[in-house]
C-alpha cells in the first residue's frame, strides 16, 4: 500500500512541466537513436549524458531512462521495414518481422512489435515498482563476500553470454579490469600504472572508456568500412494495425515466456536488452508451440525479442537503484548521472524520503514513457522512419563530435579528450581483431567495486577466500557463475559429440 | 604460416603489455601490514589471467589453427544471424580513409586548446564529414559553421559548460563570437 502511495507521488511529480519536457525529449531521441543504424542505444544514452549536467536529478534520469526504453523499440521499425536493424536487438526482428512484411503484412508486423513493446515496457514498470524495495531491503543484509559474488556473476555472464570467441571476452574483461586500476588504489592510496603522467594519476573514468570504445571506436570502424546508404523510397500508406484479442490470445505463451526471459536476464548485471532478445528468440525456438514454423514470418517470432528486449529494462535497473551496481552500458551511464548529482544508488536510496521519491518518479515516468513511446510508434511511424535518410557522414561527425564534449564537460579536463581519443582508436581494433567491447567497457565499470568489495573481505576475514564459497548467498551466486562459464564449454563438448560419429 | 603469425599477433602483443604491467605491478610502492594482501594483488591476477588466456590462443594458433574457439551462447544465433543474411555487396574496407579520420581526431584534439572550440570545430566537422564521402560541399560548410555555432549556443548558453576560447588572436575571435551570440 505504500508503495502505491509513493508511485501515487511520483506519478505527481512526473507531471511537473520540467519532468514531462525531459521525459518527451528522451522519448523523441531515444526513438532516433534507435532508427539511426549508426548509433547505439548505449551511445546515445552517452551523448545525452552532457545536457543532463545543469539539470535536476529527477528529470536528468527520467529523460536517461526514457532513452534507454525506447532505445529497445525503435529499430525494429527499420528492421521490419527496410530489412535495417537499428541495434543488434533488432537483429531477431528480422527473421520473422521483415519475412512478415516480405509477405504482404508489414502493418501487422509493426502491429505485433508494437504491442510487444507495451507488454514488455508495462511489465518492466511493474517489476521496478514491485521488486525495487524489497530487493534493497535484502541488499541492506548483505555484506561483501556476496557483493564480491554479484559482480564476479556479472563478469563472468558477460564473457559466456556474448557471441564470439570465449577467450577474447575473457582478454576484453581483463583489460577493462586492469583500466580500473591506474591511477591512486582505494585501500592502501598506492598509485598503480600512472607511469608519472598526471592525467593517469587521477585514474581512467568508465565514461572516458565508454564513449571512446563505443562510441568513437564505432564511428571509426563504420568509416573504415565504409557508411552504408539506406535509401527508403516513398512510404505510400504506411500504418500499424494492432493485433485483436483473439490474435493475442494465440501469443500468449510467447508473451509470458519471453517477458520473463527478458526479466531475469535484465537482472543478470552484464547481460542486457541484446542477450535477452537473442535468448527469447531461442526459448522460442526451443519451447515454442509453433517452433517449427519459427523464421517464417509468425507473430512469436516478432513478439519473443521485442517484449524480452524492453521488459529487459526493468530488470536491469533494479541492480542498479538496490545495489548500485550497473549491469548494462545504458545503466552505466544512468549511474554516472546520479553520481554527477551526488547520489550514490544503493539500498540507502530507498531510505531517504527525497530519494525515494525520486526514484519513484523515475518510476512513474517509466508507465507515462512506456505509453508516450506506443503513441510516437503508432502516429508518427513515417516521420521516424525518414530519419533513415539522413546522410551517415554527416551524423557519424556529430556523433564524435558529442562523445568529445560529453567527456570534456564531465570534468572540463582536456586531457581527457586525448584518452577518449585513444580508447576510439582501441575499439577499432578490437572490432578489427573481434574482440568484443562490452567486456571491456564493464569491467572498467565494475573493477573498482570488484576490488574493493574483494580486498574488503580479504582484510575482513583474514585472507580466507573461502568465505567466497562457504556464505549460503556468495557460495550460491560463486557457483552460478562456474555454471554459467561451463554451459558453453559443455555445449561445444556435445556438439563435438554429436559431429564425431557421423 | 603468414595467416598463423597473424592470427596470433595481437595476443603476442597483449602478452609483451601483460609482461611489461606485470614488471610495473611488482614495483608498486605501499605502506601496510606485511600479513594483508598488497594493492599490487589485484592486478598481477589481471594480468597473470590475461598472459595465460595469451598463452594459450597463441599455442592455438600454432598447434591447432583450424580449430573454433569456444564462442558464447549466443554464437549458434550470431551463426544463423550470419547465414540467414542476403549477401548485400559491401564497399572494400579502406585503411587510408581511416587513417585520415584518426588523424584530423588527433589534430582536433591537439588545435582545440590553440583555434578554440569553434573554428577547431568548424574545421574538424568539415573534415570528418568529407572524409565519409559525403561531397554536397554548401550543406558540409552549413554543418560544420551551423553545427559547431549551435553546439557553442546550447552549451555555453544553455548548459553551462565552459568551452576552450583557444590562444592569442583565436581567443579575441572566439570571444568577440560569444559577445556576439549573447554569452556572458
Amino acid at each position: 500500500m505504500e508503495v502505491l502511495s509513493l508511485l501515487a507521488g511520483g506519478f505527481l511529480q512526473v507531471l511537473a512541466p520540467v519532468n514531462l519536457a525531459a521525459l518527451a525529449a528522451g522519448l523523441v531521441l531515444g526513438l532516433l537513436v534507435a532508427v539511426l543504424p549508426g548509433l547505439t542505444l548505449v551511445m546515445g544514452v552517452v551523448l545525452a549524458l552532457p545536457f543532463t549536467y545543469t539539470m535536476d536529478i529527477t528529470p536528468a534520469i527520467i529523460l536517461l531512462t526514457a532513452m534507454y526504453v525506447t532505445g529497445t523499440y525503435g529499430g525494429a521499425l527499420t528492421a521490419i521495414l527496410f530489412r535495417v536493424p537499428g541495434e543488434p536487438i533488432d537483429v531477431p526482428l528480422l527473421w520473422d518481422g521483415y519475412t512478415m512484411a516480405r509477405q504482404g503484412m508489414p502493418a501487422k508486423a509493426l502491429g505485433w512489435t508494437l504491442f510487444a513493446a507495451f507488454w514488455g515496457g508495462m511489465l518492466a514498470a511493474c517489476v521496478m515498482v514491485g521488486f525495487a524495495e524489497p530487493v534493497a531491503r535484502l541488499a541492506l543484509t548483505l555484506s561483501t563476500p556476496e557483493y564480491f559474488a554479484i559482480i564476479f556473476f556479472g563478469l563472468t555472464t558477460v564473457v559466456a553470454l556474448g557471441g564470439g570467441s570465449m577467450s577474447n571476452a575473457l582478454i576484453s574483461l581483463c583489460l577493462g579490469l586492469l583500466i580500473s586500476t591506474v591511477g591512486i588504489e582505494a585501500t592502501y592510496g598506492a598509485e598503480r600504472f600512472a607511469f608519472g603522467v598526471p592525467m593517469l594519476t587521477d585514474g581512467i573514468e568508465y565514461l572516458l572508456v565508454m564513449v571512446g570504445a563505443y562510441g568513437i571506436g564505432e564511428v571509426f570502424t563504420r568509416l573504415y568500412y565504409g557508411y552504408g546508404s539506406a535509401s527508403i523510397g516513398r512510404l505510400g500508406a504506411l500504418r500499424t494495425e494492432l493485433p485483436g484479442l483473439r490474435e493475442l490470445a494465440t501469443v500468449k505463451a510467447a508473451l509470458a515466456r519471453s517477458s520473463i526471459v527478458g526479466v531475469l536476464v535484465g537482472l543478470v548485471p552484464g547481460a542486457g536488452a541484446t542477450i535477452a532478445s537473442f535468448v527469447a528468440y531461442g526459448a522460442e525456438a526451443q519451447y515454442g508451440r509453433r517452433r517449427k514454423e519459427l523464421g517464417t514470418g509468425i507473430p512469436e517470432g516478432i513478439v519473443a525479442p521485442q517484449a524480452a528486449a524492453t521488459s529487459s529494462v526493468g530488470g536491469a535497473m533494479i541492480p542498479l537503484l538496490t545495489m548500485g551496481i550497473p549491469g548494462s552500458g545504458a545503466t552505466a551511464i544512468i549511474l554516472g548521472a546520479f553520481l554527477l548529482h551526488g547520489v550514490q544508488p544503493g539500498p540507502q536510496i530507498f531510505t531517504n524520503p527525497e530519494q525515494s521519491q525520486m526514484v519513484y518518479a523515475v518510476f512513474a515516468s517509466m508507465f507515462l514513457g512506456v505509453l508516450g513511446m506506443c503513441l510516437l510508434g503508432y502516429f508518427a511511424i513515417k516521420a521516424l522512419v525518414r530519419v533513415l535518410e539522413f546522410p551517415e557522414a554527416v551524423v557519424s561527425a556529430f556523433v564524435v563530435l558529442f562523445c568529445f564534449i560529453g567527456a570534456f564537460a564531465a570534468r572540463n579536463n582536456l586531457s581527457d579528450l586525448y584518452v577518449i581519443a585513444a580508447f576510439g582508436v582501441l575499439g577499432f581494433l578490437f572490432e578489427l581483431w573481434r574482440f568484443p567491447i562490452a567486456p571491456l567497457v564493464l569491467g572498467s565499470i565494475l573493477g573498482p567495486l570488484a576490488e574493493t568489495t574483494f580486498m574488503t573481505t580479504m582484510i575482513s576475514f583474514g585472507n580466507d577466500w573461502t568465505v567466497f564459497f562457504t556464505r549460503p548467498v556468495a557460495g550460491a551466486v560463486m557457483a552460478l557463475s562456474v555454471l554459467a562459464l561451463l554451459v558453453p564449454l559443455l555445449r561445444r563438448l556435445r556438439r563435438r559429440r554429436t559431429i564425431a560419429p557421423r | 604460416m603468414t595467416g598463423r603469425l597473424a592470427r596470433a599477433a595481437p595476443y603476442a602483443l597483449l602478452l609483451a603489455v601483460a609482461g611489461a604491467l606485470y614488471a610495473a605491478a611488482l614495483r608498486i610502492e605501499y605502506i601496510g601490514p606485511a600479513e594483508r594482501i598488497g594493492p599490487d594483488f589485484w592486478p598481477r591476477a589481471i594480468l597473470g589471467l590475461l598472459a595465460a588466456v595469451c598463452v594459450y590462443e597463441i599455442a592455438k594458433s600454432f598447434l591447432a589453427a583450424g580449430a573454433r574457439s569456444t564462442g558464447g551462447m549466443l554464437q549458434h544465433f550470431l551463426d544463423q544471424a550470419s547465414a540467414g543474411g542476403e549477401g548485400e555487396a559491401a564497399p572494400p574496407p579502406s585503411f587510408a580513409r581511416l587513417a585520415l579520420a584518426v588523424a584530423a581526431t588527433l589534430g582536433y584534439v591537439l588545435l582545440v586548446p590553440v583555434l578554440g572550440f569553434f573554428l577547431a570545430t568548424a574545421a574538424y566537422l568539415a573534415s570528418f564529414i568529407a572524409l565519409g564521402g559525403y561531397r554536397r560541399w554548401g550543406v558540409v560548410a552549413a554543418c560544420a559553421l551551423g553545427g559547431s555555432l549551435a553546439t557553442v549556443v546550447v552549451f555555453m548558453k544553455v548548459v553551462y559548460v565552459s568551452l576552450p576560447l583557444g590562444m592569442g588572436p583565436f581567443r579575441l575571435l572566439s570571444i568577440g563570437l560569444l559577445q556576439a551570440l549573447g554569452v556572458r
